[in-house]
Parts: C-alpha cells; sequence; structure tokens
C-alpha cells in the first residue's frame, strides 16, 4: 500500500514534467519562505554585515593583489578566493544601485539601498540552495518524506538565523554542498569532489567535512569494489580537484601572496573558547573547571589552583579561557581529539562506502570536529545539523538524533540575536517550524521501544527536550529579574557597574552553552553507536522480514 | 507556514466527510481492495501532515538502501492520537502563533513618522495620548494643547489609550512622561507599542475572526471556516496600517466584526453593545451604521418590545462611555468630526479626488454647500444598503449591506483617509474569497495605500504581505476564465505599470503629486465597481435565497493547458465542495 495512489500521482506527474515545474506544496514552500525573508530586511544585522560591505569594497575598488593585504577597515578580507571573486561579482550591480556601497572609506555605510540590496543577495544566492533541495525531492524513492525533509531545510532556523538576520551567505554555500551530496547520491561521484573542492575554495570551515569526502571518493571513485585501484579514475578526480584550487588560488599563486592570504584564512592566535562558548565539549569541560574552582573555593580543598584561571573565570564573557582547576587545553590536544573520533568513523566508512554511510560518516566528521575544535564559533553547527537532516527520515533512531541535535543546535544559535523583537521572532519561529516537521516524520519513522532501558532512555530524551522550555523562560526572564533585585535600569545603565552587567549576561549564556553542549554530545554518541553498531544488526533484522 | 494550522483541520474533513468529492463513489471504501488506499487529496500540501499512520511505509529516503517497505497490518487503521489531537486542537493556536509572528515581522519595519521631526506622524499621536490620558484629568482630554496631536478619537480609544500608558509607565517612566516625552523614540518604545497591539489585536480581532469564522450564515465545514479565518487574519492592508503604519484599527473592526457575530446568533442587545462600543472607539464605524441601524430596526418590526430594549441598552452604553465629557459634549464632538478640515487632504481613492482632477470643488463650492452636497450623495449611495436591509433583514444579507454603506461613505463623504478603505474592507472579507471581487478588492485596497505606505517606508513589507496573502488564497493573477478575471488582470497589469514608473520616473517638479493622481484614476473605479456589484451582489442573494456566488469560481475544469493542472485556489475551492 505504500506508494499511494496520491504519490503515484505525484511521482508520475515528477517524471513527466521537467524539474523545476513546482507543484503546489513547494510554490506554498517557495512564496511562504520569500515574504518571511523579505520581512526580514529591517532587521537586526550583525557586524558581519559591514563585513560582506567592505569586502564589496575591497573587491571593487582595489586591484586584486591588495585584496588580501588591505586593512582601511578592521574586517579584512579572511575567506578563501572564490568567495572574493563572488563579492567582486556582486559588487558590479552594487555599483550602479548606490555607489556608496562600494566606496572603501564608506565605514558601517547602512543606507536603504545598501541594506536592501546585500539582503536581496542573500535571497538570490540561497536559491543555489533551493533548486539542490527540489533536485533531492525529485528522483527520491519516497518523495514525500524528502520533501518534507527539502522543505524544512529551504526554511531552517539556522538559515533564518545566521543568514537572513545576523547576516552570511550560508543558505548559498550548503546549496553548493548538497549539489555535492545530490552529485554523490546520484552516482556522479567526480562531480561530487569538484564540487566540494569549489566549496572549500568558497569558505574554509567546510574542510570539518572533508575527511569523509576523502576517504569515500578515493574508496568508492578510486577503488574497484574488490579492492583494485583504477588509476584513471584516481588521476581524473586529483586533476580536477587541482585545477579547481588552481583556478582559485592561482593568481595569488603567482603573485607570491600564498603565505599571506593563508595567514588571513588561519589566524591561531584565539583561544580555546569564543566569547559566547560554543555548545561543544570545552564548554562541558570549563564548566567542569568553574564548578571545581567553586567548590574547592569554598571547601577550601587542596588542589593546585591556577591563579590566572581563577581570574579568567571571574571576567566571565571576555578574554581567553584559562583552567583553574583542570589542566589547560592546547590546539594540539583538540587536533588529536578530533582527528581520533574521525578516523573510527572513517574506518567504518571505507569498509561501507555507500551513500548512506557516506552521508552518516560526513554529519560526523562535521560532528567531532564542531565538538572538539579550537575556537569553533556557535554559528558551525549548520555543518552538522544541514548533513543530519537529510537521514531524519530513515528510521525511528536517526529521527531521535535528528530531533535532539536540531532542538540544542538551534537553541543554540539564539544568543546570536539579543534585540527582544528578533528574539521573540527567532523562538516562536523555531517553534512552529519544529512542530511541522516534527509531526509529519515521527508518525512515518515511529517505532515501539523494545525493551526497558529504550523506554527509560525514551523518558529522559523528552525530558531533556521539554527543558528547553524552562531553559527559554530562565533565559528571557534572568535579566528582568536580576534588574529588580539589584535596581539597576539596563536601558539607563547608569546605577549598574559593568560586572554586574557582565554577569547578568553571563549566567543565561553559560546555562544555554551548557545545557545544549548537553544534547550536541549526547546526540553525536547516539549517531555514532548508531553508525558503528546498530545499522549493521538493523539491516539484517530486516532483511528477515 | 501559517496557512498550515488552518489547513490541517481542512485535510480532516475533507477526508472524514468527503471521500466521494473526488470523483470515487462513497462506498467504494467498503470494497476490499481499497480498504487501505488513502482518498486521494490532489493539491494540498499533504506532504506536511500525510495522514499515513503506517511505521513502516517506505522508510528508506536513500536509494542505496534496500529494504523499502513490509506489508501492512490486517487492521484498517485509524489516525495515532496525537495525529487526531493535533488536527484537531491546534489550528487555533497554530494560526494564532503563525500570525503573530507574521505581525511581529511587519512590526519589524519603521513606523509612520519614524524619525521624521516637528510633528513625526501617527505613532506619535497615540503615544501622546497614552501620555495626556495617563497624566490628565478626562475633563482636559480633548483640550489640551490640541496642536501637538489633540486627541481627536472617541473615548474608547482614549480609556485604551490610559490603560496602555499606564502599563508603559510602569515599565518605563519617561515613555510617557508629561510634555518630556514629546518626540520620543527608544527602540524599546517602539517594541512596547508594537506589542500593544498585538495584545489588542489578539483580544479583541482574533477571537471576533474566529467566531465569524464559525458563526457565519452558510458556513457548514471546517474548511470554509479556516478559509475564513486565514483570508480575514492576514489580508495585507490591516496587517500594513496597523503593525506597520501604527494604528489600532483592528479594535474598531473587531467590535464591529463580534456585533455581527451577535446578529447572526440573534443576540441583538449583545451586538447593539459592541457595536456601539465599536462606534465609541473609532468613528470611522459609523459608516457601517446605516447597515446596521435598519437592519436592527427592521427586526424591531418582528420582535416585541425589542426596540425599547435596544434603545435604552445603546443609549445607557453611549452614556457610560461619553459620561466624563457630558458637561460639555461640543468640544469632544467637534473634535471627532472635524469637518473644518476640508474635503480630502491626501490624494484618496474617492469620488471627490477622482472628479477633482477635472472639476476644482474647492475653488467652486463653499465648504457648507460642500458638506451638504457630500452628504446627498453619501445617503443615496448607500440607500440601496438601507432598503435591502429594510425589505429582508437576515444576517446573511448583512455583509452585502455593510459593504454597500460603508463604500458609499468611502466614496463620498466628507474627509476621508486613505486608511479608510480598511472599513469597507472588513465585510468585503467576510464573505471568504468566493467571489472574484474579493481578491481584487483586497489587492487593489492595498494599492491605493501605496502613497502612504511609500512615505512610512514599508515598501517591503507591503510586497511581501501581498505574495503571502495572494498565495494563500490561492489567488492566480494570470487566469482568464471570467469577465472579473480579465478586469482583474487589467487592473493588475495598471497597478504593476504604475509602480514600475513611479520606481524609474521620479515624479516632475511641476506635478508632485502625479504618481498619486494616477493611483486615484486606477483604484476609484475598482471601488465604484465593487460598491455596485455589492449592490447587485446583495439584491440577488436576497431573491435567490441561496448563495450565488457558488458557481465556479476558480474552477479547474477549463484550464488551457493540461500539462499545467495546477489549482488556483486552495483555500476558495470550499466554495466548489460546498
Amino acid at each position: 500500500m505504500v506508494p499511494t495512489t496520491e504519490s503515484k500521482d505525484n511521482s508520475s506527474e515528477a517524471r513527466t514534467s521537467p524539474w523545476w515545474h513546482l507543484q503546489p506544496p513547494e510554490w506554498d514552500v517557495l512564496v511562504f519562505s520569500t515574504s518571511l525573508k523579505l520581512l526580514l530586511f529591517p532587521a537586526y544585522r550583525s557586524t558581519d554585515f559591514e563585513v560582506h560591505r567592505n569586502w564589496l569594497a575591497i573587491t571593487h575598488s582595489l586591484p586584486i593583489s591588495q585584496w588580501y593585504y588591505d586593512t582601511t577597515s578592521e574586517w579584512t578580507l579572511d575567506y578563501p578566493p572564490f568567495f572574493a571573486y563572488f563579492e567582486k561579482l556582486l559588487s558590479i550591480p552594487a555599483y550602479f544601485i548606490d555607489p556608496k556601497i562600494v566606496d572603501l572609506h564608506n565605514l558601517n555605510y547602512d543606507s536603504w539601498s545598501v541594506i536592501a540590496y546585500q539582503r536581496c543577495t542573500v535571497l538570490a544566492t540561497e536559491m543555489v540552495l533551493g533548486v539542490a533541495l527540489l533536485r533531492f525531492v525529485r528522483d527520491a524513492v519516497d518523495p514525500r518524506m524528502q520533501r518534507i525533509i527539502s522543505a524544512s531545510l529551504f526554511l531552517h532556523p539556522g538559515f533564518l538565523i545566521v543568514d537572513h538576520m545576523h547576516f552570511q551567505y550560508n543558505g548559498f554555500m550548503f546549496g553548493i554542498l548538497l549539489w555535492s551530496i545530490l552529485m554523490a547520491r546520484n552516482g556522479n561521484r567526480l562531480a561530487s569532489g569538484i564540487l566540494f573542492a569549489v566549496l572549500l575554495n568558497f569558505k574554509h570551515i567546510y574542510m570539518y567535512l572533508a575527511p569523509a569526502y576523502f576517504f569515500y571518493l578515493l574508496r568508492s571513485f578510486c577503488f574497484s569494489s574488490s579492492g583494485d585501484i583504477q588509476i584513471k579514475n584516481f588521476l581524473l578526480l586529483a586533476n580536477s580537484v587541482i585545477a579547481v584550487f588552481l583556478v582559485s588560488l592561482g593568481p595569488f599563486l603567482v603573485m607570491g601572496q600564498l603565505p599571506q592570504l593563508l595567514s588571513r584564512l588561519f589566524p591561531f592566535t584565539r583561544g580555546l573558547n569564543h566569547a559566547y562558548w560554543a555548545p561543544n565539549v570545552w564548554a562541558l569541560v570549563t564548566f567542569t573547571d568553574r564548578v571545581l574552582l567553586r567548590y574547592a573555593q569554598r571547601v577550601g580543598a587542596d588542589i593546585i589552583i591556577n591563579e590566572p584561571g581563577v581570574a579568567s573565570a571571574s571576567r566571565g564573557l571576555v578574554g581567553d579561557t584559562v583552567f583553574a582547576v583542570l589542566p589547560n587545553v592546547q590546539p594540539i590536544h583538540t587536533f588529536t581529539l578530533t582527528l581520533a573520533f574521525q578516523s573510527i568513523v572513517l574506518l567504518k566508512l571505507w569498509s561501507n562506502p555507500t551513500y548512506k554511510s557516506f552521508l552518516t560518516a560526513l554529519t560526523l566528521c562535521g560532528y567531532s570536529s564542531y565538538l572538539f575544535g579550537w575556537h569553533v564559533h556557535e554559528k558551525a553547527v549548520l555543518l552538522v545539523l544541514v548533513p543530519l537532516s537529510l537521514l531524519a527520515a530513515e528510521r525511528q533512531a536517526y529521527f531521535r538524533t535528528f530531533i535532539i541535535a536540531t532542538v540544542s543546535g538551534i537553541f543554540s544559535l539564539f544568543p546570536l540575536l539579543f534585540t527582544p523583537a528578533e528574539s521573540l521572532i527567532e523562538v516562536l519561529y523555531s517553534t512552529l517550524w519544529l512542530l511541522f516537521v516534527y509531526q509529519p516524520l515521527s508518525r512515518r519513522v515511529y517505532e515501539l521501544p523494545q525493551s526497558l532501558f529504550y523506554v527509560v532512555l525514551d523518558v529522559l530524551e523528552k525530558l531533556y527536550l521539554c527543558g528547553f522550555f524552562l531553559l527559554q523562560l530562565f533565559v528571557s526572564f534572568y535579566p528582568m529579574i536580576t534588574a529588580y533585585t539589584q535596581h539597576c535600569d539596563s536601558s539607563s545603565d547608569i546605577s549598574c557597574d559593568d560586572s554586574s552587567l557582565d554577569k547578568m549576561q553571563f549566567l543565561p549564556l553559560m546555562t544555554t552553552s551548557v545545557y545544549c553542549a548537553v544534547g550536541l554530545v549526547w546526540g553525536f554518541l547516539r549517531l555514532v553507536y548508531i553508525y558503528l553498531h546498530e545499522e549493521s544488526t538493523y539491516q539484517s533484522q530486516l532483511s528477515k522480514i | 507556514m501559517m496557512m498550515l494550522g488552518a489547513k490541517q483541520q481542512v485535510m480532516a474533513d475533507v477526508d472524514v466527510r468527503r471521500p466521494s468529492s473526488h470523483g470515487r463513489p462513497r462506498h467504494a471504501s467498503l470494497r476490499g481492495p481499497e480498504l487501505h488506499a488513502p482518498r486521494p487529496r490532489r493539491h494540498l500540501p499533504l506532504w506536511l501532515y500525510d495522514q499515513d499512520p503506517s511505521p513502516a511505509s517506505s522508510r528508506a529516503a536513500s536509494p542505496t538502501s534496500s529494504v523499502r517497505f513490509i506489508p501492512p497490518t490486517s487492521a484498517p487503521h485509524t489516525p495515532s492520537t496525537a495525529a487526531r489531537r493535533l488536527v484537531k486542537h491546534y489550528p487555533l493556536i497554530l494560526t494564532l502563533a503563525a500570525t503573530t509572528l507574521i505581525k511581529i515581522l511587519v512590526g519589524l519595519g519603521t513606523y509612520s513618522g519614524q524619525g521624521a521631526p516637528p510633528m513625526y506622524g501617527d505613532f506619535e499621536a497615540q503615544r501622546h495620548w497614552m501620555e495626556i490620558t495617563l497624566h490628565l484629568a478626562p475633563r482636559e482630554w480633548y483640550w489640551y494643547e490640541l496642536e501637538w496631536w489633540g486627541l481627536d478619537y472617541p473615548p474608547l480609544t482614549a480609556y485604551v489609550s490610559w490603560l496602555c500608558g499606564f502599563v508603559g509607565d510602569k515599565i518605563d517612566s519617561r515613555w510617557f512622561a508629561l510634555d518630556a516625552s514629546r518626540g520620543m523614540e527608544s527602540e524599546h518604545l517602539k517594541l512596547f507599542m508594537r506589542w500593544t497591539v498585538v495584545v489588542l489585536d489578539a483580544a479583541v480581532w482574533v477571537p471576533a475572526v474566529f467566531w465569524w469564522a464559525r458563526y457565519r450564515p452558510g458556513s457548514a465545514s471546517s474548511r470554509a471556516r479556516s478559509a475564513s479565518v486565514v483570508t480575514i487574519l492576514l489580508n495585507p492592508c490591516l496587517l500594513l496600517i496597523d503593525f506597520g503604519h501604527f494604528q489600532y484599527n483592528s479594535v474598531m473592526l473587531g467590535l464591529t466584526l463580534l456585533a455581527a457575530c451577535a446578529f447572526v446568533n440573534k443576540r441583538y442587545l449583545v451586538g447593539a453593545v459592541l457595536f456601539a462600543l465599536s462606534l465609541s472607539f473609532k468613528q470611522m464605524a459609523l459608516y457601517y451604521a446605516p447597515a446596521i441601524g435598519i437592519f436592527l430596526l427592521a427586526t424591531c418590526i418582528q420582535i416585541p418590545l425589542l426596540f425599547l430594549k435596544l434603545a435604552v441598552v445603546t443609549t445607557v452604553t453611549f452614556l457610560i462611555v461619553f459620561a466624563p465629557f457630558l458637561t460639555s459634549p461640543s468640544q469632544a464632538i467637534h473634535r471627532i468630526f472635524p469637518f473644518a478640515r476640508g474635503l480630502f487632504e491626501d490624494k484618496v481613492a474617492n469620488f471627490w479626488c477622482l472628479t477633482n482632477v477635472l472639476i476644482k470643488w474647492r475653488l467652486l463650492l463653499s465648504v457648507q454647500s460642500l458638506v451638504r452636497l457630500s452628504t446627498v450623495l453619501t445617503v443615496l449611495a448607500f440607500l440601496p444598503a438601507v432598503i435591502l436591509m429594510a425589505q429582508a433583514p437576515e444576517p446573511r444579507l448583512l455583509p452585502y449591506a455593510l459593504l454597500t454603506s460603508s463604500l458609499a461613505f468611502f466614496l463620498f463623504s466628507f474627509q476621508v483617509h486613505e486608511k479608510t478603505i480598511l472599513v469597507p474592507l472588513l465585510p468585503a472579507l467576510m464573505f471568504g474569497t468566493k467571489s472574484e471581487w474579493i481578491p481584487l478588492f483586497t489587492n487593489i485596497a492595498a494599492f491605493s495605500m501605496w502613497p502612504l505606505l511609500k512615505r512610512d517606508g514599508v515598501g517591503v513589507q507591503y510586497i511581501a504581505t501581498l505574495l503571502l496573502w495572494n498565495r494563500l488564497v490561492g489567488c492566480n493573477p494570470f487566469a482568464f476564465d471570467s469577465v472579473v478575471k480579465i478586469l482583474s488582470v487589467a487592473v493588475y497589469a495598471a497597478a504593476f505599470l504604475l509602480h514600475l514608473a513611479e520606481f524609474i520616473i521620479p515624479a516632475p517638479a511641476r506635478y508632485p503629486d502625479l504618481w498619486a493622481v494616477a493611483n486615484v484614476l486606477v483604484c476609484t473605479p475598482v471601488f465604484f465597481a465593487v460598491w455596485a456589484w455589492s449592490v447587485k451582489a446583495g439584491m440577488q442573494e436576497r431573491w435567490a435565497g441561496a448563495p450565488i456566488l457558488t458557481t465556479k469560481v476558480h474552477s479547474r475544469t477549463n484550464s488551457l493547458s493540461p500539462a499545467a493542472p495546477r489549482p488556483k485556489s486552495r483555500l476558495s475551492r470550499e466554495s466548489l465542495l460546498s
């Protein structure tokens, strides 16, 4: 009964008509998303908006040899060359719309013309994502489920928060990533590799995912299934990828600017945590350190306390993280841990190089980098959530992981927006989004828990998810309570000294970060377990039926 | 996404009650092989609330997975309880949450007079009223320094302003400090003011819309109900004026709509009180007065003693509302009805502004005779509504009469603002979108406010809300299947060209109002046509006794190309099904 009359109709219609022929629900999503994002034009923008405006100005007014040297603004160009070319392209219409947009010395320009133009470019370039997601639906095994997933990605609160309010071009770049994944799904591995190389040259953060690509392409494209190397494929792939990098880096290589470019791309001068701790393992470790310090100070326990660490703990938001009790973490430690977890996953991928296995490994690669990486931004959680979404409808275990990681991940993005109107919008929108994604997917994949252990787990996870509700209440009302108790009016900031204001902001942020970190780490462990262990048993169980 | 909440209920209804609506015999589901086959629900975005509860169905989204489906269990399935609960109980909350989201999003933009000293705009007017009502005794409200946005709305607005000011004062006393706060602008103040609109809207307008959708004559299915709710709640004009420009029109409109709900339920006294409250919130509700007044009077003939009760109840209501001003009522009346302000101020798409292109009324006649002339014309124009209501005081005819009457005032009366188009728009939306005139009227009403919206800087919101609403009601501007449709396309084309021309060519210095006048030239004929339609349709409805508008409105049968059997309307197909 499964391919119902309806889905037969749908798929036959989809097969006869070209893929860009949108069906009514797809129109709904497109129109709804467009109007929503248009309404967000006047919303809060972070400094990233000025960063991108400045890049428009740099690429438009300076010769290519100056791009990575210019320091007129503090927001220097620190994305790879393809992104610079992309900005160059965008700066041409910008010049005709308002020449002041691309004026290098016109810092912090924020007239309506530049806002509308830059927001429009995000909206327009996001169509790359839209088209990729549409292609995913078109030849999917189960178009209906895939359509829900595609719609959920196109309307993802992460993109809404990071791209359409905070301001970045993630929709565009994840569009390229999804194209690359789509190519892998369709068996066109060469195109997949080339697209990923292109993507790397747009934004180097996608290196988080590179190991999975490397192993998958090497195993499934350059080796035959029996294990013989296919030298022709290998050369084809290697040369294509090198060619992509040459197109991107070539001009700078010729000018001898490669060291300067790399120093811009990889500034190794930052601390372990970002100002707001990204919810990863290090947030948990830092939190443990803070708790231990408090405990030691109160009990007077005989522990060696690192003095700069005490200062760091009391400073709250500002500055590097230095531990007071626990041993300090060096970049090499984070690097080793990341690689260790990735290699476990990659070994499994090597033995089972199917598309689905690749997708899970890809997610896990991004996931380990996010959880164990050095100076991770909270925005990087999209690298986990986007590929994970593609797995959401597989079955209950994946779906549960997806829900836990998505809820924690999106919640961890909330502190990006701190203005009251925008905060309300993100919470309301994310809740609605979650309801519409949860409802159909959960019914599709529902399975009864098999044993008491799973029942307990199920209840605990549900409790954890309900906790976000309380956490949101705490985050919203904590500043008001402290403002009342300390008699300091946040809008007047006369009677408030800096430290109390700082503390007022810090506690909710730390709580958010730690609570989300618990969910994200648990989601990671779940996914690793599913991938390494349960997958094989589950498949064999199914094949018995 | 707000459409989904509404549609979920729609879905359930179609499934449960109308298995035959897609050409399948009703008893077909009793035959064996079709026991499990879901009924086709074409053209609904069913991927979002797929009714198929089988957990095993096609769980693989990837082509590489070999296991795809498991045979269904033998028992005929029912939707899971969670699903049923969602479908049953969520539409209200979801619709409310989603529309609130849209409202806050529209509110992100600028308000009228933001950053425009010395006088600012309607936002400052509303804030100023909160300031004076909070700090002054009621007898001073209509007298206090009138040159700075003196209060010119009836007392209920003043009381509501006092309430808002009282709450706001507790949050931040600087927002409403007497005199010192004039022209105050801050992000937090803006947020607070926006929230007062959202809260008042949720308290009056939203329940009114839900109740109307429930009680309106001839709406049997919940499908029609949801359609009605979404159509009214998200109509772009009200969103743009209340949440963009900044006003509290939804309270006045909501009170009138509640009164209409009461009339449908034969609660004449409650309805009369509600309408009196609506009148004492904003005098624009007077546009409805002829229709409602005659409706009540004609009803009184059928029911003994009703007239006496109505008279007492209405008088008492007005007396209570106007109590603080009874010692010197003339000032309040003078402020509320400013005949001294002239025939029209800005360009507004009514008879006077249209004919002013050729006949300079204000030079020809004195203010006194203009008032008289406009009164005579207004009365002539709302006469059909009065006659209709007098002959057949039936609630199902009420929207037609309200539309005729309010459009008569909009087109011919004295001192009309472009925002006032909201008043005729309410009865139009009360029909749902079962006539092709309604989408045209709504879109053109929004277009007629464009000069104002442009000044307020809410151009993007204008595009976004229009886009959203038209998609929601399933209005396809490129279909030519009836006379009205062809007319609509022509009007849309004209409006679009006008926008384009205005964008490319700035108005010449000699005629700074060129584009505004062109706007009036496009809009006024449409409003006249809608007025004529309301008269004609009201008459037909009266004699037919049954809805005349159920003929194939957005029919799919005669679509030109078989390759594109896309539905032009989802929500409005209620009329086909009912």
